[in-house]
């Protein structure tokens, strides 16, 4: 079983592939969802725990203590993803269009990727 | 400006206060750390706001028509507002929630994010049904109104579990919303509405 729904993990990947072209539109909402959706995906397989509030799901992945080794490279770069994921869920009304976006996928996501492609 | 419904003066006492600033980003000073969650701010700097008014923003006309000036000058606000034209064309706003929904509905996003899975679709189908509304010269921006309207199929249980997991996703309220609430029965019953919502979504 992958670490991370299979389309849902396409979407990060094609997000690393082409950061403009997930920086607005349909796109940027799809990568906003996957990155929503893999992350609860990763707590819930690793920790049992699933996403239930966006506010909270930083803080009580930064309380697990026990983190399986073969899993703390992924759990790294889940950490500092989130830290800088603010920029996803800016709000420009009904349209969504955020240069942020280029800078969050190059330096954050592109790591979360990599971690989490052994695991697919 | 205050948008939303405590602007419509609908507001509940678990609604979360909107706000639209204009060319404004600095952080207001919260007292608790309640007030801060409950708010949630939608900040233009000037360039995107004229960008937006020259297209014609149905979000814009939204905030035209149902927001309240808490700073600034009233009298150009109130030049802005006469002036503004809301445009008659949705078609790639529809398209592109239409399309988003679809990949939602795709595989199976919702094992192990439920709540994420929800607020999602909650509020792309929000989205599809304020454009499609507008399509036709109705404008509802409340979303259990929009949703209503634009989707007479989607049963009021479906609407109420949308919203409830979307406040409780974006906003973490006390009494949130768990993925244990909501069986896999339900999950499954709702993606075929939605699927068939989107499909008979208007054009």
């Amino acid at each position: 079983m992958p670490l991370v729904e299979r389309d849902t993990f396409k979407t990060l990947q094609s997000a690393v592939l082409d950061p403009k072209t997930y920086a607005s539109g349909s796109e940027r909402q799809s990568l906003r969802a996957a990155f929503d959706i893999a992350s609860s995906q990763i707590t819930k397989q690793i920790f049992n725990f699933e996403a239930e509030t966006r506010p909270m799901r930083r803080s009580r992945l930064n309380a697990q203590k026990d983190i399986p080794e073969q899993y703390r490279e992924v759990i790294a770069a889940l950490k500092k993803a989130l830290a800088t994921a603010d920029t996803l869920d800016k709000s420009g009304g009904y349209d969504d269009d955020d240069e942020d976006t280029i800078k969050f996928i190059r330096n954050a996501l592109r790591p979360l990727v990599k971690a989490i492609e052994p695991f697919q | 400006m205050l948008i939303g419904s405590r602007a419509r003066r609908t507001a509940t006492v678990a609604s979360d206060v909107d706000v639209v600033r204009i060319g404004h980003k600095a952080p207001l000073a919260f007292k608790r750390h309640e007030e801060k969650r409950s708010v949630t701010y939608i900040d233009y700097d000037v360039k995107s706001f004229c960008d937006l008014y020259a297209r014609g923003s149905l979000f814009l006309y939204h905030v035209f028509r149902e927001g309240r000036l808490l700073a600034g000058n009233s009298q150009a606000w109130a030049r802005l507002k006469e002036n503004f034209r809301v445009r008659t064309n949705f078609a790639k706003e529809i398209s592109r929630n239409r399309k988003f929904l679809r990949w939602l509905q795709r595989g199976e996003k919702f094992r192990g994010a439920v709540i994420p899975y929800l607020a999602h679709t909650c509020r792309a189908l929000k989205n599809l049904a304020i454009f499609s509304l507008a399509q036709k010269r109705r404008y509802v921006f409340d979303k259990r109104a929009a949703l209503r309207g634009a989707f007479p199929s989607l049963p009021k249980s479906s609407i109420d579990l949308l919203i409830s997991a979307n406040d409780s996703f974006e906003r973490a309220p006390r009494r949130r919303l768990s993925s244990e609430d909501v069986p896999m029965s339900h999950i499954n019953r709702l993606r075929k509405q939605v699927t068939f919502a989107v499909q008979h979504a208007p054009r």
